[in-house]
């Protein structure tokens, strides 16, 4: 029995849309990905996620609202972004100012890697099937749910590839322009961005001396770098600006060097100085986060790409797509970023969700396996949906764990519901170190105005010197020397003037007394 | 067939249910662990006491793999491998060698195995030397000798597995289909992973029913209604299934695996596990048990853990255990691949869904045993493929060398393991059983190696004839001689073929 039907139209309706559509069913993702986590109570896991919305909220609005708010230590770009609709309280409170973002970067990201597979002469079958594999990934769903960096890192970088890429094979100069654009974007992400600065810079200092000879080797990268290295002196400056040390996000007080003494002093910093372990713990985390299968069928897919002949730019291309592998391992060996994992670095999680960064990499090079091994094509694809699919039904995104159990998370919900419940509705300010607990003065729903913290300026100065001036409440871990607050105020006269109104296991609450 | 028949496990003798629960045919004997006890428990209770539940002694041997429901004790197993091995076992208790009959049984089909990866290496372009040879480095270079000696479902799975690849192979029309169908079912009363394993057999007889094809702008389906209706041959296994499921535990659809289990019994013959008490003091409505979803074993983050051990790890990776098939049988990939092989689809899908199934469960060591038991049918396919890798090479010569060297250390340790025991433990409890133990505790081949110097083989003729004197390791030595002399054979036959070629 025989069934026909002429699909010409249809054929034709679908190649000239498939963007189109493909827009449309990112955006039927991501938008039912937030609905599900922000249902659940999961869209502001995080810990980070909070802090990144209240940079965002201070800047609008606060004791002193303004730019100098954007603080020292993380990259600003996801922050000036979140500040064009956090001063609703609702988008703040519910993270969505935050969460936009990062829904908006996941459709960008899906749509550079399709474009990515395209431009690599893969077939419809294999960029669909990249799409998918990025797509379908609940790490990848669960970020661009909440208001984290990694999506804007991931869109920013890949994008920054793509058309890196594109120049390379097309030698139109626009494309450098606009890849040295979004890598700009990138280096003020996180400082994942600079490395791929640091490994773009060389690619196309290369590749345009190998084509073109040294002077417009030299032009090139001049162009390129004054571009893309354009957000790496714009940080320094801030920091020279406002802290009065261009290097105060790299060694000063909040840094993530001070964090990473702090737990290498109390010897939880096996990855410092230990290449082996560094590249293992990023392994792992790029198994838990990806998919064990999708790290070794793209790895595969990796190397087949870079093993095609006659085309040098491939070779670049997968080098640059690779950045973020050779930055964490990196990072790891140097001490400057910490990763646990569960069962090799201890019993808990720890920023695991950096394996994630390899995501878009690994779905470019599967589609591209798929598209050049044609006898195992249903072997990859079918493999890949069996893995999909039990990860779907089960639930299982590492992050998730991360962000609720993991060192990541911290439950305030029992100091942040006294403050809602004592002092929200009753006159005076709070005392409290943001670097120390913004997670509760997010959870607290209470507006900023009513918190005096680090970037209050002289508020701060003036409420630590004479807190009992200016404070009706102390909220801070007394007795710890990394709470920032109690480091402060630990040798004034504070314990006078303040009662001890409650105490929780992330802090301790004081009232002024009578 | 010499080597197999000097490995087989067992004791003489018609054992009664008494006696199996002494050391001597547990922990000494062949009934080591209890994969190997709940399988056999099924067996004698179906043969010797006319019941599918267990009597008290045999629920106590087949602790702790032993399902409770109902007030009565039943198998924690599907039911197909018992059923298969009864012959075997009215056969050798007629002899006075019921468990030797039964665990013959699993001999028989390992043999038939190697004679199937023979015939299938021919089908897709090997000759039938190299298929044997292919066979050869399956059946005695990798944990398939192992379980081949002794009560697992493995043997059975891979022969239903290959039979049914090789009906796909052969033949063409409905009647290849019929026989697809029935296998899957057989398969699927075997091991229910079995269901999942012969996925892409599955898919590809489906292709036969119903094509699709693009021809410029027109999509054309063909559909096939006679080759549909060949489905219908699925309900004589469903039947058997339903029938069996609902003589063991009185319910059509139960799943074996599903049901409460009863790690141990008291003196009074009541089960003692917490799980149990929890399903005796609750309506069954309300028990986990009714919750207990088989999903749920699997987890795509076990991969991490699932490749490392299944692949890599000292005590079950196939690096270790099964390094000759592995090499050479990628080698066949690499030709099949090159050659645009349009078997190779339906070859490399067994394989990869077999190592990512078992990379997703939760025990991808499989309890205590020996090498990665869980890829015995994939390590099969390797076998074709290295029959393939032997035919299709250029360099015969550097070949053979490679086959010779390899063989000789995958052989060597899985002759030890074949004789010896399957009992090594997984490598995450050692720590916790040498504190309990207070001795060093091995967990790879040379644990094997030891119980062999210590005299402590289980093989038939070694445990029930005079061959004992030859000492642990000389009967090491015997059999291992005997693998070896079969595949030097075999390599001189392939080299002479070389140069008459």
């Amino acid at each position: 029995m025989k069934l026909e039907a002429d699909i010409g139209r249809w054929r034709e309706w679908w190649e000239k849309y498939n963007e189109a559509i493909l827009v449309g069913l990112l955006a039927v993702f991501s938008f039912n990905a937030f609905i599900y986590f922000y249902d659940n109570g999961l869209g502001l896991a995080y810990n980070d996620a909070r802090s990144h919305l209240d940079i965002g909220r201070r800047v609008v609005e606060g004791l002193s609202p303004g730019l100098a708010q954007l603080g020292s230590v993380w990259l600003p770009l996801l922050h000036v972004l979140i500040m064009l609709t956090v001063w609703n309280d609702f988008m703040w409170h519910s993270g969505l100012a935050g969460a936009i973002v990062s829904m908006i970067s996941f459709m960008a990201c899906g749509v550079y890697i399709y474009r990515f597979a395209k431009e690599m002469e893969v077939g419809l079958g294999g960029r669909w099937l990249a799409e998918a594999v990025f797509v379908l990934n609940l790490n990848i769903l669960y970020l661009q749910s909440t208001a984290m960096t990694e999506l804007l890192l991931l869109a920013t970088m890949t994008g920054g590839v793509y058309e890196l890429m594109r120049w390379m094979k097309t030698d139109n100069f626009f494309h450098l322009v606009k890849s040295a654009g979004l890598i700009f974007l990138a280096t003020l992400t996180r400082y994942d961005g600079w490395f791929l600065l640091a490994i773009a810079t060389p690619i196309v200092a290369a590749w345009m001396w190998q084509k073109r000879g040294w002077k417009a080797g030299e032009g090139a990268t001049i162009m390129f770098v004054t571009l893309a290295g354009m957000g790496v002196i714009m940080w320094f400056g801030w920091n020279a600006l406002i802290f009065k040390d261009p290097l105060y996000f790299m060694l000063g007080p909040f840094s993530a060097k001070a964090q990473q003494d702090l737990l290498e002093n109390a010897g939880n910093l096996e990855s410092k100085h230990n290449l082996a372990m560094s590249a293992r713990l990023y392994f792992y985390a790029l198994m838990y986060n990806c998919g064990g299968l999708v790290v070794i069928v793209g790895g595969l897919g990796g190397l087949r790409m870079w093993l095609e002949k006659g085309k040098a730019w491939l070779k670049m291309t997968v080098t640059a797509l690779s950045a973020p592998l050779l930055f964490n391992i990196l990072a790891l060996y140097l001490g400057h970023s910490v990763l646990y994992v569960s069962g090799l670095s201890g019993n808990t999680w720890f920023n695991i969700r950096y394996g994630i960064m390899m995501m878009p990499a690994l779905a470019v090079f599967i589609g591209f396996l798929f598209d050049r091994i044609k006898t195992i094509r249903g072997v990859i694809a079918g493999l890949l949906a069996l893995t999909i699919v039990v990860a779907a039904i089960n639930k299982d995104a590492v992050t998730l764990d991360d962000a609720r159990v993991g060192s990541s998370q911290k439950n305030v919900t029992e100091v942040s519901g006294w403050l809602r419940d004592n002092a929200a509705d009753r006159e005076g300010l709070v005392l409290i170190s943001a670097a120390s607990h913004d997670a509760i003065i997010f959870s607290s729903g209470m507006p900023m105005k009513r918190f005096i913290h680090e970037g209050t300026g002289k508020y701060w100065q003036q409420a630590i010197e004479n807190p009992s001036a200016w404070a009706r409440w102390l909220v801070m871990r007394t007795h710890d020397d990394t709470d920032f607050l109690f480091v402060e105020i630990k040798d004034t006269n504070w314990e006078e003037r303040y009662k001890l109104v409650d105490h929780y296991p992330f802090a301790d609450v004081y009232e002024l007394k009578d | 067939m010499i080597s197999l028949a000097l490995a087989v496990r067992g004791i003489a003798g018609n054992p009664s249910e008494l006696e199996l629960n002494s050391s001597k045919w547990k922990e000494m004997g062949p009934f080591e662990l209890s994969p190997e006890r709940g399988r056999f428990a099924l067996v004698y209770s179906v043969a010797e006491n006319k019941s599918w539940q267990f009597s008290l002694p045999l629920a106590r041997f087949a602790t702790p793999d032993l399902g409770y429901l109902n007030g009565k004790y039943v198998s924690l197993f599907a039911p197909g491998l018992s059923l298969a091995v009864l012959p075997g076992y009215y056969l050798g208790r007629a002899w006075g060698v019921s468990q030797i009959g039964s665990f013959a049984i699993i001999a028989l089909f390992a043999l038939i195995n190697l004679i199937l990866i023979a015939w299938m290496a021919k089908e897709i372009g090997a000759g039938w030397l190299t298929g044997l040879m292919g066979g050869v480095v399956w059946l005695f270079g990798t944990p398939a000798f192992s379980y081949a000696v002794n009560l697992y479902q493995h043997q059975l799975s891979t022969m239903i597995i290959l039979l049914a690849l090789l009906a796909l192979i052969k033949l063409k029309g409905g009647k290849g289909l019929i026989i697809i169908w029935l296998l899957i079912g057989i398969g699927i009363l075997v091991d229910y992973p079995n269901g999942i394993l012969m996925m892409p057999i599955i898919l590809a007889a489906i292709g036969r029913v119903l094509r699709l094809r693009l021809e410029r702008n027109r999509l054309k389906i063909y559909i096939r209604p006679g080759r549909v209706l060949t489905l219908g041959v699925l309900l004589l296994p469903l039947l058997g299934f339903c029938w069996l499921n609902r003589q063991i535990y009185g319910n059509p659809w139960q799943l074996a695996g599903t049901v409460a289990s009863a790690k141990a019994i008291d003196a009074q013959g009541r089960p003692t596990e917490p799980e149990v008490e929890l399903a005796l003091k609750i309506t069954r409505a309300e028990t986990k048990i009714e919750n207990k979803r088989v999903i749920d074993w699997f987890l795509s983050r076990n991969l991490r853990q699932g490749f490392q051990t299944l692949l890599l790890g000292p005590d079950r990776g196939t690096v270790v255990y099964a390094l000759a098939v592995s090499i050479l049988g990628a080698g066949g990939l690499v030709i099949m691949e090159r050659e645009k092989n349009k078997r190779l689809a339906v070859i490399l899908g067994i394989i990869g869904i077999n190592i990512v199934f078992y990379a997703m469960w939760g025990d991808p060591w499989g309890g205590w045993a020996f090498g990665a038991r869980y890829l015995i049918p994939a390590y099969a396919l390797l076998g074709v493929a290295t029959a393939v890798f032997l035919e299709k090479t250029k360099d015969q010569r550097a070949a053979v060398i490679a086959l010779l060297l390899l063989f000789v250390y995958s052989a060597w340790v899985n002759t030890a393991g074949a004789i010896s025991s399957s009992a090594n433990p997984p490598l995450p409890e050692v720590l916790n059983l040498e504190q309990i133990s207070q001795r060093e505790e091995k967990y790879t081949v040379w644990r094997n190696i030891d119980e062999i110097k210590t005299g402590r083989v289980k093989a038939a003729i070694y445990v029930n004839t005079s061959v004992k004197q030859l000492g642990g390791e000389g009967y090491m030595w015997l059999v291992y001689g005997v693998t070896m002399t079969g595949m030097v054979s075999l390599t001189m036959g392939y080299l002479r073929r070389g140069e008459k070629g």
